[in-house]
């Protein structure tokens, strides 16, 4: 009974990926119908992604639609080496960090800096001009300070953890979506996560219910 | 083990995919230094809350679809511009298609059909969520499948013919077929329509929830009195319910047309639009069988319209961009 469910789960992947095959090749031809189709399969995805991202509707909209008219120009380029939902989700990704860069009106201070001391290395702290985390818990969910906190990491940073723990990602799709070795995802999302810690443990009280 | 190494590890061990030999490092590390198993605690907490906190989800704004398809038919007229456009006969070829050389000469490119998620109206009321837009009808309003027809001009300097399409409510989806041509006859005749244009490269099928949009372009001029004409018929899956209507649209330009001997209500109808240069639509499934002859001399179109279609017991009603739907007054 199992191997007829899953064989019937595979059978449906399968024509799922065939009619997607198809519509791309449709797209690839110029045909605006078949884009429609794609932008309509995935608009909620690409659109969720870039909410996390940017933390803004207005910043969210704009991150999507350039990703959706990146996709449209560069659609010639799409090979099939990667899944179609993996290049749209890089696409998306390069898009954000692209728009970021534009804003960045002072130089980005990355938590991977580390001062080296005599016997051992600590990670610079980057004081936050934020209200304090105390002052953040007032009135705000749990999962909305931890949205914040996301919100608030340095843009690869934020970008791996969404990848990872929002979108569901492996390790080895974020190392194809980021353009970046496994071993490099790994490490800078467990400084991700360590900076995490960090902002959030003078209320971890609140987390540990 | 120094505590910089030990926080490298701290993903790996909650992951469960650090070495043996690794894992008794960091596991000795954290017996012989309480802070450090204390600081591994509050990191494992982190970690859980990310993975299960329920991800943020927003809805797609309203009308998003459509401004990135506008943009990219944007990029597309840009490309085109560029190159040469295909001509309708290239396409239309083998020769066994002799019968469009001759009415094809005057009709260019007829492009993409494009899918828009319908807009929704200003004036819309009771919108409950964004997925199932429930857009109030205004009363007293026959639903024409064919929403109007607007122009713009392309990057040649010629002008395109955009034919909006939409299903009426009752209908969740259909397939669309769709014939043009300038000689409105052809049209008219089941036995020659066939035998006309498609407007659409193959039927498309079209949901309650889009709006189509046939584009047409005409690369010559026109003689006084035409009107650029589009026959469309739309099925639903089942085969149950089904319609047709038929859109006349003056061409720019084209002049004013002399009267015509009468003919059908179809033929006066036609001729209304070329004489007050109005798009004029009409269910083409129940036509009446009378004669009828537009009278030209009504101070409007609108005046026109009713003078002939009111004897025959149709209506007239005019649409929200300027066009007129004639239907049957049942």
């Amino acid at each position: 009974m199992d191997d007829a469910i899953s064989a019937r789960q595979r059978d449906a992947k399968a024509a799922a990926n065939a009619e997607e095959k198809e519509i791309i090749e449709r797209c690839k031809r110029g045909d605006l119908g078949a884009f429609n189709e794609l932008i309509k399969k995935y608009e909620k995805q690409v659109y969720n992604f870039a909410y996390r991202l940017t933390g803004n509707y207005d910043d969210a909209n704009d991150v999507a639609q350039d990703a959706f008219l990146r996709v449209f120009n560069a659609i010639q380029s799409f090979r099939g080496d990667s899944s179609f939902s993996t290049w749209l989700f890089r696409i998306t990704t390069n898009v954000f960090l692209d728009e970021r860069k534009k804003r960045r009106a002072h130089p980005q201070t990355s938590l991977d800096e580390q001062l080296d001391l005599e016997e051992s290395s600590v990670v610079r702290q980057i004081e936050d001009p934020g209200p304090t985390p105390d002052l953040l818990v007032e009135g705000k969910e749990r999962g909305q300070i931890l949205h914040e906190a996301v919100g608030a990491l340095p843009e690869y940073q934020r970008t791996m953890v969404v990848l990872y723990h929002s979108e569901q990602k492996s390790y080895e799709e974020i190392a194809e979506v980021m353009q970046l070795p496994i071993g490099t995802v790994k490490s800078r999302l467990n400084r991700a996560r360590l900076a995490l810690k960090e902002k959030l443990s003078p209320i971890q009280e609140l987390f540990n219910s | 083990m120094k505590t910089e190494r030990a926080r490298e590890l701290y993903s790996d061990y909650a992951e469960g995919t650090l070495s043996p030999a690794m894992r008794l490092a960091l596991e000795q590390h954290f017996e012989s230094d309480p802070t450090a198993r204390a600081d591994y605690d509050q990191f494992a907490r982190i970690y859980s809350l990310l993975d299960s906190a329920d991800a943020v989800e927003v809805d797609v704004p309203l009308g998003f679809r459509a401004r990135v398809l506008e943009l990219a038919t944007q990029e597309q007229a840009k490309r085109s511009a560029v190159s040469q456009p295909r001509s309708l006969l290239d396409w239309l070829r083998p020769a066994s298609r002799r019968w469009a050389t001759g009415g094809l000469a005057a009709l260019a490119v007829i492009g993409l059909a494009v899918f828009l998620p319908r807009a929704m109206s200003p004036n819309s009321v009771n919108i409950s969520d964004v997925r199932g837009l429930s857009l109030a009808a205004p009363r007293n309003v026959s639903a024409s499948v064919i929403t109007g027809v607007s122009t713009q001009v392309t990057a040649g300097g010629g002008t395109q013919y955009l034919f909006h399409v939409h299903l009426p409510r009752a209908v969740p989806n259909a397939t669309v077929t769709a014939f043009v041509a300038l000689d409105a006859a052809s049209l008219l005749n089941p036995a020659t329509r066939a035998q006309a244009t498609p407007a659409l490269r193959q039927p498309q099928t079209l949901a309650n929830d889009e709006e189509m949009q046939i584009p047409i372009t005409l690369q010559q001029a026109a003689s006084p009195g035409s009107t650029l004409n589009m026959y469309l018929q739309w099925q639903t899956p089942d085969s149950k319910t089904s319609g047709a209507q038929i859109v006349f649209t003056p061409i720019a330009g084209a002049g004013r047309a002399s009267t015509a001997a009468p003919g059908g209500l179809l033929d006066a109808l036609q001729q209304i639009s070329a004489v007050y240069g109005v798009t004029v639509i009409a269910d083409a499934d129940t036509v009446p069988s009378q004669a009828a002859q537009a009278d030209v001399s009504s101070p409007d179109a609108l005046a026109a319209l009713k003078a002939v279609a009111g004897p025959l017991k149709q209506d007239v009603q005019k649409l929200p961009d300027g066009s007129f739907h004639v239907f049957p007054n049942l």
